[in-house]
């Protein structure tokens, strides 16, 4: 016993003695940016000397979207980079959006340049991970220039404080895909018995749990849905923030209406359970009879839909009563971290291409994200064609006037915030947990945290 | 008569026992094998067999990760820390049965004590310090801090610990040098110890999850095990696929297994378990 | 790297070791003195690099706010790291959650082998070889493999175990398992459990043909059931084993079932599966709070320790050694 004291005693001593000498941990790496920012109008390319730029995006990890992804950075590479010298890497982050490639990589010192970034958590990487703005690094003139053809709202879905942080890039609303066999088999029509409310959703679910045995919906109360459950709060005319953006105001009156509406399809068995996965899977399987989702996974439930040989129609999200419905945005925006004025010279001219009409009509012909420029969709040009054979994607333009941002959640914590928020969602939503109660903690560590 | 009735039946129920827990053990292994040769159309069926065995779900799997890149990964490293991890535990025991000196002790707590220090507790500095070398996807990376165990330290001390002194104190009369006396004298009696530590070191670094899941930069570089979490992460519908790569990471493990089980479990029980 | 040894612990430094030769020449003294120290130089200076360095490093960030980006330093920020650690939602059920996997363990790596290794006494030799080969095979499996094979087992309305649960009525059909706060952690700790059931078995099984039958017979003669016999002599033979596994599970059960909540939960559902150590690696890379891993880290640690000594004791106390 003494002796293993004695041991432990020595251990203690040495450790602390490293203790002394030794409290300065940070690897101090060489400080980049610093208060003098890059410039891009300062930047100088050369085609004989290409500048290597690296781009983080996750559609990159999603084995059926990625080609296309790939195939404007290649094309960049191939017309503009060439031209100008400027390399851009495609790096692939985490399926998920939550970005943790990305920051592990500016973590380890790696070169992150442009990040394909979704919008709750913008706020804490710019404060942490260097984000710069805008305004701050790109030409004036020529920014306004280019995105003079970009919708206002969309416009606007990136800025915090007044600048922007970031630009609109794949970019998607709610849209409600529904499998017209089913609503055949359980004796309703597609077109016209399509849930216009949360209360005709609810008959129309029973209806079709009893005819058929399947689930109504999918719906998951998941952190990847977050977007979707901003604008059901937002559709009953619930808020998440105040005004000033200091205060969290999503447990309210008006989301606990929403809420209810949506557990009870919970509660009866009528929503498909599990991860968003798990759920999609279920409506793939034609085992769910609608799925409100976001207009990027089309292309891939219609292949799932001819495969199998049903028929897939779409409708609009569901309203509360007769209030209007609030559409949101998911999908990311372009963030850029520069080091040099060459970069952020090189990081516009992908921006550019990346934002352009030609990039836009890849992205939502190969993927089914919606294009920022509205006038594109009416282009024989570019988009003409496909929305002509996707009807679908004009009923979803129309939606782009009415957007309602998603949420930005402020401050350095946006991260945990993000987490409790969504959780409190789901402990909501799928438990016999009290709704506003639930909502009300969350939101009480939330403003705990806003501060900090 | 009646006694053997008994012995019979209690050897049923004893069989019976140990062939359910056999069952359990094995049967998702099986499982996993079977439901591999299975095509999309049957992946769902409950079958214990595949009745139309096909080798898509692998060709496709194959297709998408680098898979085979990836063993070799695997190997390299593993190899590399269980050879790193023999020696300087050797050194190690053999300083500590061959001399008594000052800090004795506290060399052997500091070894201990290692138990008690969670990977979680010393995750971030690490990471920081390979970043600040520059070694985020480089093999090295997953290496480096484990090129010395403690553990690997005390069950080498341990067995030497049975070293006949009396060899050790013939070769110090022969004058042989300390390093000699090691070489000739006690590695050839300890063959068979280190090499079945060597194995369980082998088998503990293949496993390694969390560090390499930090420092890996993309599939080229992964290990297997990291490269069938991002497989995983992308392609979660395909089932059949999923399981042929998951099949494929166990391959080298299980043929360590079929080969060399006896001395695989022995080690296992003789050192325990990570 | 951690690890713990199954030999029964002796006495950790012998101190009847045979002394250096006693005759030196003056000049070598020194050289002598060094040569110890020279064969330990490579693992104690990688051990206290890799593993105590950053332990101090990490006690010291426990004070401090910091996000790892290069080119920022840790800000220092007294206590409060601690004081948001405790009010952080995840922070209860995390440590719950770790009591949860711990305690939950013992049946797996204690209870249940041991009945089966005691049930199973006298079975010969042959079969004994086949059956160990098969229980061994979950301990080699690696914890992502695992963690994909029983996802397919579990996925929801078509994984093989998912639909016979449901056919028994256990869960509803097409239930999701890992989205589900009760059912989530029960099938992480019952993947653990899976690893770790049948290794024990063999442990307990090699350690009762260890002992010596004349304990048998003599309990026999003093008129000794089966159930005394095993309370009066199994027991205590086999003490040593049982304290080491039990010691194996309280300090590395959590520690196991961390690639399992990576793979299939990622903690989730609202946190209800996640343990310390999980949460631990969110708190550094996904929220990038250094600081709060550290204090957790810190926290934890001093509780392990205290545990391990307690253990250690108690060891000491019940686990008999037939010498």
């Amino acid at each position: 016993m003494k002796k293993r004291m004695a041991a432990l005693l020595g251990a203690l001593t040495l450790g602390l003695g490293l203790l002394a000498g030794c409290t300065n941990t940070a690897g101090a790496g060489a400080s980049a940016g610093g208060s003098g920012l890059p410039n891009a109008a300062n930047g100088t390319l050369d085609p004989n000397d290409p500048i290597t730029i690296t781009f983080y995006s996750y559609n990159l990890s999603n084995p059926s979207q990625a080609e296309t992804m790939q195939a404007i950075i290649d094309g960049f590479n191939e017309t503009v980079g060439k031209e100008k010298g400027i390399i851009v890497e495609g790096v692939a982050d985490e399926v998920t959006g939550n970005l943790t490639k990305t920051k592990a990589d500016i973590q380890a010192g790696n070169q992150v340049n442009i990040i394909q970034h979704t919008f709750p958590t913008l706020d804490s990487s710019r404060l942490n991970l260097g984000i710069q703005a805008y305004e701050d690094i790109f030409p004036a003139d020529e920014m306004e220039e280019h995105f003079a053809g970009i919708d206002g709202g969309a416009r606007q879905l990136g800025v915090i404080d007044g600048k922007t942080y970031g630009i609109a890039f794949t970019f998607s609303t709610p849209v409600m895909y529904i499998n017209a066999d089913l609503f055949r088999e359980a004796g309703l029509d597609p077109e016209t018995d399509a849930p216009k409310t949360w209360d005709e959703m609810l008959t129309v679910c029973r209806t079709i749990k009893e005819a058929t045995g399947k689930y109504g919906l999918c719906l998951p109360a998941t952190a990847t849905n977050s977007w979707i459950t901003e604008s059901l709060i937002f559709s009953n005319s619930g808020t998440m923030l105040s005004e000033d953006r200091t205060e969290a105001t999503f447990a309210s009156e008006e989301t606990v209406e929403a809420f209810t509406a949506w557990k009870q399809l919970y509660a009866e068995g009528l929503c498909a359970p599990g991860t968003e996965t798990e759920a999609a899977q279920q409506f793939f399987t034609e085992n769910a009879a609608m799925y409100l989702s976001s207009t990027a996974v089309q292309s891939s439930i219609q292949q799932a839909a001819d495969a199998a040989g049903w028929e897939l129609t779409g409708a609009a999200e569901p309203a509360f009563g007769d209030k209007e419905t609030a559409p949101t945005n998911s999908g990311s925006c372009l963030a850029v971290r520069a080091s040099s004025d060459d970069e952020a010279a090189a990081c516009w001219e992908f921006i550019q291409y990346a934002t352009s009409a030609e990039s836009y009509t890849m992205i939502t012909t190969g993927i089914g994200y919606l294009p920022l420029r509205s006038d594109i969709v009416d282009d024989p040009a570019y988009l003409k064609d496909y929305a002509d054979a996707n009807p679908l994607l004009r009923v979803n333009m129309t939606q782009l006037e009415k957007i309602h941002p998603s949420t930005i959640w402020p401050g350095n914590e946006a991260n945990e915030i993000n987490t409790i928020f969504c959780d409190a969602v789901t402990k909501a939503i799928t438990t016999d947990a009290d709704i506003l109660e639930t909502l009300q903690e969350a939101q009480d560590q939330i403003n705990a945290l806003i501060g900090q | 008569m009646i006694q053997s009735k008994k012995h019979v039946w209690s050897s049923v129920v004893k069989h019976g026992l140990l062939i359910l827990l056999a069952f359990v053990a094995v049967f998702p292994l099986y499982w996993l094998v079977i439901s591999s040769f299975k095509d999309a159309g049957e992946i769902y069926s409950a079958s214990l067999i595949p009745m139309r065995p096909t080798l898509e779900n692998y060709v496709y799997a194959l297709q998408e990760i680098p898979l085979f890149r990836m063993l070799g990964n695997s190997v390299v490293v593993s190899l590399s820390v269980m050879a790193c991890q023999l020696v300087t535990s050797v050194l190690t025991a053999y300083a500590l049965i061959r001399w008594d000196f000052p800090g004795k002790k506290v060399v052997y707590g500091l070894l201990t004590l290692t138990w008690l220090v969670p990977f979680q507790a010393i995750m971030v500095p690490n990471y920081v310090q390979v970043n600040a070398w520059g070694l985020k996807g480089n093999p090295l990376a997953i290496i480096l801090p484990y090129l010395a165990s403690a553990f690997a330290c005390i069950s080498m001390y341990q067995s030497f610990n049975s070293f006949p002194r009396a060899l050790l104190d013939a070769a110090r009369l022969e004058g042989r040098s300390e390093l000699r006396t090691l070489f000739c004298i006690v590695l050839p009696n300890m063959k068979s110890t280190i090499a079945s530590l060597g194995i369980l070191l082998f088998i503990n670094s293949w496993n390694e999850y969390m560090w390499p899941m930090l420092v890996v930069n993309g599939q080229e570089s992964a290990p297997i095990q990291i490269g069938l979490k991002s497989f995983l992460g992308s392609d979660t519908n395909s089932w059949g696929s999923l399981m042929a790569a998951t099949t494929i990471s166990c391959i080298p493990i299980l043929v360590l297994y079929l080969f060399m089980q006896k001395r695989i479990v022995n080690s296992f029980m003789k050192w325990g378990i990570k | 790297m951690k690890a713990i040894t199954l030999q029964p612990p002796k006495t950790a430094v012998s101190p009847s070791l045979p002394r250096a030769s006693a005759q030196p020449r003056q000049g070598m003294r020194l050289g002598r003195k060094l040569k110890p120290y020279l064969f330990l130089l490579p693992a104690l200076a990688l051990i206290l690099f890799w593993v105590y360095k950053p332990l101090v490093q990490t006690l010291s960030l426990a004070l401090c706010r910091w996000t790892m980006v290069p080119g920022t330093e840790p800000q220092f920020v007294g206590l409060s790291n601690f004081a948001r650690l405790l009010t952080n939602k995840d922070f209860l059920p995390a440590v719950l959650n770790t009591l949860f996997y711990t305690v939950g363990m013992l049946p797996f790596a204690v209870i249940i082998p041991l009945l089966l290794a005691v049930a199973t006494q006298n079975v010969n030799e042959k079969a004994r070889r086949v059956y160990r080969a098969l229980y061994f095979i979950p301990m080699i499996m690696a914890p992502v493999a695992t963690s994909t094979i029983f996802q397919w087992l579990c996925a929801p309305g078509t994984g093989l175990l998912n639909r016979l649960l449901s056919a028994l009525g256990v869960v509803e059909a097409g239930a999701s398992f890992f989205t589900d706060p009760q059912l989530c952690r029960v099938i992480i700790l019952l993947i653990s459990g899976w690893k770790m059931l049948g290794f024990s078995t063999i442990l307990f099984s090699a350690a009762l043909t260890g002992v010596n039958t004349q304990y048998y017979e003599a309990a026999r003669l003093d008129g000794a059931g089966a159930f005394r016999q095993f309370w009066d002599v199994t027991l205590p033979m086999i003490s040593p084993t049982i304290m080491l596994l039990v010691m194996m599970s309280v300090l590395f059960s959590s520690q196991w079932t961390f690639a399992y909540i990576d793979v299939l939960s990622q903690g989730g559902p609202y946190g209800m599966s996640t343990n310390i150590y999980y949460l631990m690696y969110k708190f550094a890379f996904n929220d990038m709070n250094v600081g709060l891993c550290a204090a957790a880290a810190t926290m934890f640690m001093v509780f392990f320790g205290i545990l391990a000594l307690l253990l250690q004791r108690a060891n000491r106390k019940l686990a008999f050694y037939d010498n």
